[in-house]
């Protein structure tokens, strides 16, 4: 009976959940949980807490392909929704390719439009047998880090991961991705990506493919944009 | 003469202002001018390990409210 029981889930796990190919995911993030004390600083991030307070931000998959962004949302007069957006880190749009192991993002820095390349290899997981409830999804704990290169020096941080193994999308916020499973809720340093809902084959090829995606013919790497960044701060702040 | 004595003055007058304004706004609690306050902030910020374009930004924001009048 329990072996019958085994292969019934095993067909409906194929059925279900095998054959996933797109889906909609909706997140909320609270940017840098009491980490900063520096109070010329963590105000920013108190009022960012307050204006992404109710923001959406989607994860569209498709495929191999998918899309991160903000939904939009008006700007108030006293938010600087904007600065909040950055400092939660997604100012920009993410689009990954897990064919071509790239996530490309497209943001506005410097006055300027850059689009920064990714490749997965240069994220690392640990995967551990750590598991927690989200929703109604087992979910398992991976690591990894991340690292800042500015003009003080370089800095690493860690990168926790909630992943659902049922759910056979290898994608989340962001850059992040490659998991076996969606990552439900994701930790960058203490920036948190919390999984609000999930809306299986909700959109279709052609929906999928009217997204505009980043131009990769113009795209720079991660320490191209970060070696910018500096010979702007040296210029600005006259830094040697 | 007088007219051009008048624009003497109110030139005199609006430059002091637009000085004033732009090197002498305090931030409450902090003895610096706006610009000082441009640089803590950024400097903070990249030694806290923020990224420089969002350093960048905080200290513009901060640069920002510094001239804001209270």
């Amino acid at each position: 009976m329990k072996k019958y029981f085994h292969i019934l889930h095993f067909v409906w796990l194929q059925t279900v959940s095998g054959q996933i190919s797109n889906a909609k995911i909706v997140y909320n993030v609270i940017p840098y949980d009491e980490e900063i004390k520096e109070t010329l600083i963590s105000s920013y991030f108190e009022d960012a807490k307050k204006d992404l307070q109710d923001v959406d931000i989607l994860l569209l998959c498709h495929g191999n392909e998918s899309f991160f962004f903000t939904e939009k949302k008006m700007d108030t007069p006293k938010s600087n929704f904007p600065l909040s957006l950055q400092l939660a880190g997604i100012k920009g749009r993410f689009y990954t390719n897990l064919s071509k192991k790239i996530t490309l993002e497209e943001r506005s820095a410097y006055g300027d439009e850059f689009v920064i390349r990714y490749e997965q290899s240069d994220l690392q997981w640990k995967l551990t047998n750590e598991k927690k409830q989200i929703g109604n999804y087992t979910c398992y704990k991976a690591t990894s880090i991340y690292n800042v290169k500015n003009s003080k020096g370089e800095f690493t941080f860690p990168v926790i991961a909630w992943y659902a193994p049922d759910i056979n999308l290898n994608f989340g916020p962001k850059n992040y991705n490659g998991l076996p499973g969606l990552i439900m809720e994701l930790t960058e340093r203490s920036t948190t990506f919390y999984f609000k809902s999930l809306k299986l084959r909700s959109l279709t090829e052609k929906e999928f493919k009217l997204i505009k995606k980043p131009d990769d013919a113009r795209a720079i790497s991660k320490k191209e944009f970060e070696d910018i960044g500096m010979d702007i701060g040296r210029n600005i702040y006259n830094r040697n | 003469m007088r007219r051009s004595f008048c624009y003497l003055v109110m030139l005199l007058f609006s430059s002091a202002t637009l000085f004033a304004g732009h090197s002498n706004s305090k931030v409450e609690g902090y003895d610096f001018d706006c610009n000082d306050v441009q640089v803590t902030v950024y400097e903070l910020s990249s030694a806290n390990g923020i990224s420089e374009d969002t350093a960048m930004a905080i200290a513009e924001a901060a640069y920002h409210a510094c001239m804001e009048p209270s």
